[in-house]
C-alpha cells in the first residue's frame, strides 16, 4: 500500500516563527504529541514536539528519566517554560527532518518509524509541501 | 486542489418529528429520525466534493470537543483538514423538520463562539499559505463574533492577488463586504431575510436589479435563488433563469441544499463546463439533495436524474415578471 493511502490528510502545523506558546497552545488543543514546522509556502523545514519543548526547559530531564535521579523542583520546569515561551520554534524545533513521499509503500514508513523510535512521520509532495502525516496507529490500521 | 473556509462551523442537529407546537407549557417531541454531521456551509461543500472524488482542503476556525468531533468526520470523509484552532466551544445548529412540512424546517442556529483576534491572524497566514497550492476557493456561511464584517472582502482580495478563482456564499451583512472585492460567482443566503445590501427582493426584476449592483463592484457572476427550484443567474453579459420541476419531488430534508449547489457549480467548473451549465447542474445537485434523509446527497444518479427536469433559458430584456 502507498503512503497517500494510509496517510491522515491533516496539515497541522506550525511556522518557523510561531512561539513555544501558540504551539503548546496547538498541541493542547488538538492532541497532537508533534508536529511538523513549515515556512510561508507550506514546505516542511523541521518537527518539533512536546519532547522537544520539555528538553528545552529542562535539557537532562530524559537524561533522569534513565537514571535514579528524580525531578527536584516541578516549579523549576514553570520557570524556564515561563522563560522561553516567547521563543519562535525554530530554535527549537528538529531541523533534520525525516519526511516520506506520497507513492512510497508502507514497509518504507514502517521501517523508518521503527528505527528512529518515531510516533508521526511528514509525508510531503513533489514539491516538498506538508501533504499529510503518517501515524503509528495509521500503519496499524492499514496491516489490520 | 480547492479550498473551502467555514469561519463558523458547526456540529448539525437535524430532527424528524410528526409533531412540533408550542401550547403554553412544556412540549416533548419525539423524534422518529435522527441525522448528526459536520456542517457549516464550506464544511457541507467539502463535503459534498469529497463525494464526488474531488480532492479538497478545509479551513475553518474550531475548538473543543465539538471541533474535534467535526475534524474527526472530515477525516472519515476522506477531506484534507488545516483547521485554526480557538479556546471556546465550536457551536452546534439545530433543524426541526416536521412530517409534512419538510420543506420549511425550523432552524436554530448559534451565534458561534467568540473569536479572539490571536486566532484571526493564525488564520490569515495558514490561508496565506493555502493559497500556494490551490485554484479555487469556496467561503462559505456567516461570521462568528470577533471577526471583522470585510474578512471575506479581505479572503477573496488575497486570493484574487494570486489569480485564484472565488466563491462566496454568505448572507446579510456580509454580502455587501465580500461583493466589493469582486469574487469570480457570489450566491447571497436569503433564507433569513429576502434581501440582498438593504434591497427587497420581490420578483425577477428586482433580483436582476440587486445583480446588476453587485456587478457593478466587479463580481462576474450573482446567483440568486427564487423559491426551492429555481434561480438566476446575473451576468455581465447575459442573464439566465433556471426552473427545476417541483412535481413529483419528495422532499426529505432540504437542509445542507443549497451547499451542494455550491458544490455542484464547483464540481463542473472544475470540469471545465461554463458557468450557466455548472449552476443548472448545481441546482439539480441540490435538488437530489433535498430527496434524500441525509444532509449530503452522494447518489449520482439522483442528480442526473434532475439534469433532465431543470430548464436553462437566456433572460431577455423586457421579459421579466413582476
Amino acid at each position: 500500500m502507498k503512503v497517500k493511502d494510509i496517510m491522515t490528510k491533516d496539515l497541522t502545523a506550525v511556522r518557523e516563527n510561531q512561539t513555544l506558546k501558540a504551539l503548546i497552545f496547538l498541541l493542547e488543543s488538538s492532541e497532537l504529541s508533534g508536529v511538523p514546522v513549515i515556512d510561508e509556502k507550506g514546505t516542511v523545514v523541521g518537527f518539533i514536539s512536546e519532547r522537544d519543548v520539555i528538553s528545552a526547559a529542562l535539557p537532562n530531564y530524559f537524561e533522569m528519566l534513565r537514571t535514579a535521579s528524580y525531578l527536584p523542583d516541578i516549579n523549576q520546569l514553570s520557570r524556564r517554560l515561563e522563560e522561553i515561551k516567547g521563543d519562535p520554534v525554530s530554535e527549537y524545533m528538529v531541523k533534520e527532518v525525516i519526511t516520506v513521499n506520497l507513492d512510497e509503500e508502507d514497509i518504507h514508513v514502517a521501517d523508518l518509524i521503527i528505527r528512529n523510535e518515531l510516533n508521526r512521520v511528514p509525508v510531503v509532495d513533489e514539491d516538498g509541501m506538508l501533504a499529510g502525516i503518517v501515524q503509528r496507529i495509521d500503519l496499524l490500521g492499514a496491516l489490520l | 486542489m480547492i479550498l473551502t473556509v467555514t469561519l463558523n462551523p458547526a456540529y448539525d442537529l437535524i430532527y424528524w418529528v410528526k409533531e412540533i407546537e408550542q401550547r403554553g407549557e412544556t412540549q416533548l417531541s419525539r423524534a422518529h429520525r435522527t441525522h448528526a454531521s459536520a456542517g457549516g456551509k464550506g464544511i457541507n461543500v467539502s463535503i459534498y466534493l469529497a463525494s464526488v472524488g474531488i480532492e479538497n482542503v478545509a479551513m475553518g476556525l474550531i475548538g473543543g470537543h465539538t471541533g474535534r468531533t467535526i475534524k474527526r468526520s472530515l477525516r472519515d470523509e476522506g477531506i484534507i483538514t488545516n483547521l485554526t484552532w480557538i479556546d471556546e466551544e465550536t457551536r452546534s445548529n439545530v433543524a426541526i423538520l416536521k412530517k409534512g412540512q419538510e420543506d420549511n424546517p425550523i432552524e436554530v442556529n448559534s451565534k458561534g463562539p467568540e473569536i479572539p483576534k490571536r486566532a484571526v491572524d493564525q488564520f490569515l497566514e495558514q490561508y496565506d499559505t493555502m493559497l500556494h497550492r490551490v485554484s479555487c476557493v469556496v467561503l462559505s456561511g456567516s461570521l462568528p463574533p470577533g471577526v471583522p464584517q470585510e474578512m471575506y472582502q479581505k479572503l477573496v482580495k488575497m486570493a484574487k492577488d494570486r489569480n485564484i478563482r472565488t466563491i462566496v456564499n454568505t448572507g446579510g451583512k456580509y454580502v455587501g463586504p465580500a461583493a466589493k472585492a469582486g469574487p469570480f460567482l457570489i450566491k447571497p443566503d436569503i433564507r433569513e431575510r429576502k434581501e440582498v445590501m438593504g434591497e427587497k427582493l420581490t420578483d425577477s426584476q428586482s433580483i436582476i436589479d440587486v445583480g446588476n449592483k453587485i456587478l457593478d463592484f466587479g463580481t462576474q457572476h450573482v446567483l440568486l435563488s427564487h423559491g426551492l427550484t429555481g434561480d438566476i443567474l446575473v451576468s455581465q453579459d447575459k442573464n439566465w433563469n433556471l426552473e427545476a420541476n417541483r412535481e413529483q419531488l419528495e422532499i426529505k430534508n432540504r437542509v445542507g441544499a443549497g451547499d451542494c449547489l455550491i458544490g455542484g457549480i464547483v464540481h463542473q467548473l472544475e470540469e471545465g463546463k461554463s458557468v450557466p451549465e455548472a449552476v443548472k447542474y448545481g441546482l439539480a445537485a441540490g435538488m437530489a439533495s433535498v430527496q434524500v434523509y441525509h444532509k449530503i446527497s452522494r447518489d449520482v444518479s439522483l442528480v442526473q436524474a434532475q439534469l433532465n427536469q431543470i430548464s436553462l433559458k437566456e433572460m431577455e430584456e423586457g421579459s421579466y415578471e413582476s
